[in-house]
């Protein structure tokens, strides 16, 4: 290797040395605490007991490619950003056409051994496009600015939508939302922006959600109002063999682990099998049924820890490109770990939404772990290096 | 913005952040901690479940060990049909055509079945195909019927064509967007008519086992199903189908509180009154019985087909999904090696279950009481939320209302005959396993459990050889006597009973016509007329005047007796028989027996019956131990007389005296040898009563009873003078033209290769004018002697060489 070459491949490996080792470990400790659950939901499991191998697959890879995300400087990143949304909102795109159909929806493509499903890439896209958007000042101080990344949000938001994929869809908006008011958007229009999401969804809530998904809602409405007594009426055990079977299965794992939980793998509801897609959509269902709220509120913790080193390294950033890409993975995976979990406690309606880094899945293990390690790569450049309006 | 500005609206994004998960950390202590103790109970409910286990009823064995009757594995299916109308294709088209009409405004009310025609399943498909897929977008239907719909066109789209359900969704979805109108037998690439024809198969395929099931049950039966019988598989789907549409459900009258009923708004009636005498009946004023209505009947298993043989319900359970909606489950079967109809089937008896053989709850609860101990569930590994008493009083409160609930569906009990009167010991009792299941109900561990206990067998004194032999003899008299019109088919009827006179141990008891499986209508046992015995009678008078002149009772002497001229019995005079005691007994002759009667008096005639068991005996009576009244197993009545209709002379001759086959063969046992054995259905040892006294005169008595086979009443009867029986038959006059009860009573010498003495006594009823106990009662006996004859086992069981 010439002496050009070596100092070049130093100079990358430098970066190494400035990475933020709390928000690898912690990282680390929920990708560990999501292959300990996995296991234990689909132990003995005569369909799903591989899962907990492929994830660690997945997760390996995703730490493997996260250090190849984080050695090059992330301006290469915000040159490809747009390329990257490209791409994935062509593999959107193209599901209707190209995806087979699995569950009445079509959101993975098959490939030989795995498949991908972009919507989760399509998170990371739409983060990294808003950032590549907001990174110039003026944009996000006039309602009239936020128009295009609204649309840059709303496009990839809505064909998720339509797969079916309405928990996926979801987080879309919140992003949005934190990343237009990290840019500096008005507090007036963060409200209008909302105000005009939840108009469309109340006017599109015929037409856009599917007659199951109306169900859902309609049975998390009512469950409101059950008392103990008409848990014995015909009518509500309808319900509870329908629509409210799952919601109603997580929520009694939930309160059956109690305080310190029946122990890892001892959970009845696990054990039994009364929980459907526990690994992937109910995962934190598992979770609370085995450590208890006790350890649910570990596990909470560390992703409020991840959140939290996400958002410091988003203040320690001076560059707006770098400082938005921060916030926008910290706004996904908060919110979709908050979706995850009101989900399992019944707060909001049902819909399957995994829990970033617990729940079983190749592409959303990946992306939610490229977009730490991108987080990583930012926190680790001390000089900012783009010129023009990324700075602050 | 400066820098300042962007760091604190990062901070309130976390703040936000905070906010939430603060909501949603409340709301988790609020379920996993404050209300844990609420959904622990929940998930036990969710997996703990106590799962009954059905004894296996003891098997009813002959004398020699063969089978008679008992429990077989088999299968009872069943149709769950919410499930099957909306899984099966057919189930699926019916209903969904229906709900099609009732969206168009000129087909409202039309409704169709499961038969033929244009409003018929195959209608109904084609009805359903042709329905514009347009019809499914959001709103163009009230949302109940669009679901509705979609799920019933996807089920029968997917079934018939093979594809499925997602891909059939999806191209129903994407046909009700579509510009171009389309059929929605026409949104998949499948030929409309393959598709009907298609349906046609699976409609095929179920008619095809409704008839299948139908032939077995009348082979199983052994004639035509009629209206009592269960309905079969497309009459029941079409019994559910209305139901289904009226949205009917279960109703019941439940026992509350007057205040509990008016607070939930309850129809309520009175309650039943209770007894006079019953010290609950004031509590009763302040309870009504009030309404409950239950779950939709579609949501419940109907059974359609009992005892289905295993490769049958094996075919349909293998082929599960093309028979959505129809359910095996295993059950136990009684399994008799008697055809209905016959004698045996009748002494043998029914089974059923309990909600059908017993009315009221109380011996459920006595059932219950006994079998659920008071320690049940004491050794389960409980949690600690249940471990407390009143956690354990719900559990075990639990477990008894799944109990009796299983009792009273799948426990059975005899309702007749020796499954009857032995129901205690065959029964067995019913276990009860408290376990843990997964969420597809299959258990995983067993937590407690009452051990089930099968039935114990039981042995008959009877012999299955033998009780086949008589049947065929009894319904050969039978027929060989009917005459005249219906009344008189209807009243002839003949029986056979067979002892071991050494043991009174019922060797066979046989009846034809058997008109229902009870015991009660064997004939011989149920009396449908006047059962004098008549002739066969006069035997025990005739020991009984022996013994008076020996004891110096008050008698008439035998010198002192006048000559037969032939006025008392018919046109024949028993010169000789008149003053002979052999004679008269062997000629039958009345004007002895008269005589012998007016000097015996009432008394005499009475202890007469008595020491043979042929009339009640008070316990202070010497002949009590002669009573027997009841034979265990076979629900013959006690004998009776009325002496008050029947004057004294005729008293002598068994008028005025009705008795079973039985008892009077028991009587001959005592005849044949010398003890009145106590007649049993079950072997064992049996009192027997020494009838020492009258030695000397059933010695006597015995040679008239030879006489009577050899050259008396009964000489016509060969093989009975060849096979050295004694007998003795009897005409009792019971029909106003001359129709008669002709009975014939005997027993053969100890031959048997074991030392059986078969003692017997026939009987056909309602003879016609002119036929006498030999010619009607005696072939039979002759015609059961024959067959014995025919089979070697029985030949040398019952008529070898040997003994005395």
């Amino acid at each position: 290797m010439s002496g050009r070459a070596l100092q070049f491949a130093r100079s990358r490996l430098d970066v190494l040395r400035e990475v933020d080792g709390w928000l690898v470990l912690v990282t680390a400790a929920l990708c560990l605490c999501g292959l300990v659950f996995i296991g234990s939901a689909t132990h003995d499991d005569p369909l799903f007991h591989a899962q907990q191998a492929r994830q660690a697959l997945f997760v390996a890879c995703g730490f493997g490619i996260g250090v190849f995300v984080v050695l090059p400087h992330y301006v290469h990143v915000l040159r490809g950003a747009w390329l990257f949304f490209g791409i994935v909102l062509l593999a959107l795109l193209g599901l209707p056409f190209f995806a087979p159909e699995i569950n009445g929806a079509r959101r993975w493509y098959a490939l030989p051994g795995f498949s991908v499903q972009p919507s989760e890439f399509a998170k990371l896209a739409v983060v990294l496009a808003l950032a590549a958007l907001l990174r110039f000042k003026a944009r996000a101080r006039t309602f009239d600015g936020l128009v295009v990344p609204m649309l840059v949000a709303a496009a990839p938001a809505l064909m998720v939508l339509r797969q079916p994929d309405l928990g996926s869809s979801l987080v879309f908006g919140p992003v949005l939302l934190a990343m237009c008011y990290a840019a500096g958007a008005s507090g007036r229009a963060i409200l209008l922006l909302l105000a005009i999401a939840v108009g469309v969804f109340a006017l599109a809530y015929g037409e856009l959600l599917q007659p199951y998904q109306r169900d859902r809602i309609e049975v998390w409405l009512d469950h409101w109002r059950w008392a103990e007594a008409d848990l014995q009426t015909f009518e509500v055990k309808e319900k509870l063999r329908g629509d409210g079977f799952q919601p109603w299965q997580a929520l009694i794992a939930l309160g059956g682990g109690g305080m310190l939980g029946a122990g890892v793998g001892q959970g009845p509801q696990n054990r039994h099998d009364f929980l459907p897609y526990r690994s992937e959509d109910y995962v934190f269902a598992v979770v609370g049924e085995e450590v208890g709220w006790a350890g649910a509120m570990v596990v909470l913790a560390l992703l409020g820890v991840l959140v939290w080193l996400l958002l410091a390294t988003a203040m320690r950033t001076r560059e707006r490109f770098g400082r938005l890409v921060c916030v926008g993975v910290a706004a996904w995976i908060g919110t979709q770990t908050l979706i995850h979990v009101a989900v399992c406690g019944w707060l909001v309606p049902a819909t399957g939404l995994p829990m970033p880094f617990l729940s079983y899945g190749g592409s959303s293990a990946l992306s939610a772990l490229l977009g730490v390690a991108l987080c990583v790569n930012i926190g680790a450049r001390r000089e900012p290096i783009l010129a023009g309006d990324g700075f602050t | 913005m400066t820098a300042t500005t962007t760091r604190t609206r990062i901070a309130a994004i976390g703040v936000v952040f905070v906010a939430v998960f603060v909501v949603v950390a409340a709301h988790l202590w609020s379920i996993m901690v404050v209300d844990h103790a609420t959904w622990s109970r929940r998930s036990q409910q969710n997996r703990w479940a106590f799962h009954e286990v059905p004894g296996k009823r003891g098997a009813i064995l002959d004398r020699h060990g063969v089978t008679l009757a008992a429990d077989e594995a088999t299968m009872e299916l069943s149709v769950l049909y919410v499930r099957f109308r909306l899984r099966h294709p057919v189930g699926a088209a019916v209903h969904g055509a229906t709900k099609w009409a009732s969206c168009l405004p000129e087909r409202d009310g039309t409704t169709y079945d499961y038969g033929d025609g244009e409003l018929g399943a195959e209608g109904a498909a084609r009805a359903l195909l042709a329905m514009p897929a347009a019809a499914l977008r959001s709103r163009m239907l009230p949302k109940d019927v669009g679901n509705e719909l979609r799920g019933v066109l996807t089920t029968v789209l997917a079934t018939c064509s093979g594809q499925t359900r997602s891909r059939v969704f999806g191209a129903l979805r994407a046909a009700s967007r579509a510009a171009e109108p389309v059929a929605v037998g026409d949104v998949l690439d499948v030929p409309r008519d393959q598709l009907l024809a298609e349906f046609a198969r699976r409609l095929g395929a179920l008619r095809e086992l409704d008839r299948g099931l139908q032939a077995l049950e009348q082979q199983r039966l052994g004639r035509p199903l009629g209206p009592d019988d269960p309905p079969g598989l497309m009459a029941t789907l079409e019994a559910l189908r209305r139901q289904s549409l009226a949205g009917e459900r279960v109703t019941w009258w439940d026992d509350v509180s007057a205040a509990e009923a008016a607070a939930g708004g309850l129809e309520t009636r009175p309650v039943e009154a209770a007894g006079g005498s019953d010290p609950d009946a004031v509590k009763a004023e302040d309870r009504v019985m009030a309404k409950r209505i239950g779950s939709k009947k579609e949501d419940l298993r109907a059974v359609f087909a009992r005892d289905v043989p295993f490769d049958v319900a094996a075919e349909l359970r293998v082929s599960a999904r093309e028979f959505a909606g129809l359910d095996v489950a295993p059950m136990l079967a009684r399994r008799q090696q008697a055809a209905e109809g016959t004698a045996l089937g009748a002494l043998l008896g029914v089974v059923d279950r309990i909600d059908r053989a017993v009315p009221g709850e109380e011996w459920l609860d006595a059932a219950v009481r006994a079998r659920l101990p008071d320690d049940w569930l004491d050794d389960a590994d409980l949690p600690e939320e249940l471990a407390d008493d009143g956690g354990r009083t719900q559990l075990v409160e639990a477990a008894e209302r799944r109990y009796r609930d299983a009792l009273r569906r799948r426990e059975r009990r005899g309702l007749s005959g020796v499954e009857f009167e032995f129901n205690g010991t065959l029964m067995g009792s019913f276990g009860l396993r408290f376990a843990e299941h997964d969420s597809r109900r299959r258990e995983q561990q067993m937590l407690d459990h009452v051990r089930v206990e099968s039935g114990d067998d039981v042995r008959l004194t009877l012999d299955l050889g033998l009780q086949r032999v008589a049947e065929a003899a009894t319904n050969r008299a039978r027929r060989a006597q009917l005459f005249g019109g219906e009344l008189d088919q209807i009243r002839t009827e003949a029986a056979l009973a067979v002892l071991d006179a050494r043991t009174g141990d019922v060797l066979a008891y046989a009846g034809a016509p058997v008109s229902s499986p009870s015991a009660r209508n064997l004939p011989g046992i149920e009396w449908i007329h006047d059962g004098s015995v008549g002739s066969v009678a006069k035997p025990f008078v005739l020991v009984e005047q022996l013994k008076a002149e020996e004891m110096a009772w008050p008698h008439r002497p035998l010198a002192g007796f006048e000559a037969c001229n032939g006025r008392n019995c018919g046109r024949h005079a028993h010169w000789d028989g008149g003053k002979d005691p052999v004679e008269a007994l062997a000629e039958s002759c009345n004007s002895f027996y008269y005589q012998a009667g007016l000097g015996l008096g009432e008394q005499g005639v009475a202890r007469a019956l008595r020491r043979f068991g042929l009339s009640p005996a008070s316990a202070d009576d010497p002949y009590a131990a002669c009573w027997q009244p009841r034979i265990r197993g076979i629900p013959a009545p006690a004998p009776a007389r009325d002496t008050e209709q029947t004057a004294l002379p005729q008293q002598s001759v068994g008028y005025g005296l009705q008795a079973s086959p039985l008892h009077v063969a028991r009587a001959y046992a005592g005849l044949a040898t010398g003890w009145l054995p106590t007649v049993g259905l079950v072997p064992g040892a049996r009192p027997r009563v020494p009838l020492d006294d009258v030695v000397g005169a059933i010695a006597l008595t015995e040679r008239g009873l030879r006489a009577c086979v050899q050259n008396g009443t009964a000489r016509k009867l060969r093989l009975m003078n060849e096979l050295g029986a004694c007998g003795k038959t009897g005409t009792a006059e019971v029909g106003k033209r001359g129709e008669n009860n002709a009975w014939f009573a005997g027993y053969l010498p100890p031959l048997g290769a074991d030392g059986v003495q078969l003692c017997f006594c026939a009987v056909v009823y309602w003879v016609q004018d002119e036929v006498h106990g030999s010619e009607a009662a005696g072939e039979l006996v002759v015609d059961f002697l024959e067959g014995i004859q025919r089979d070697d086992v029985l030949q040398r069981r019952y008529l070898q060489e040997g003994g005395r």
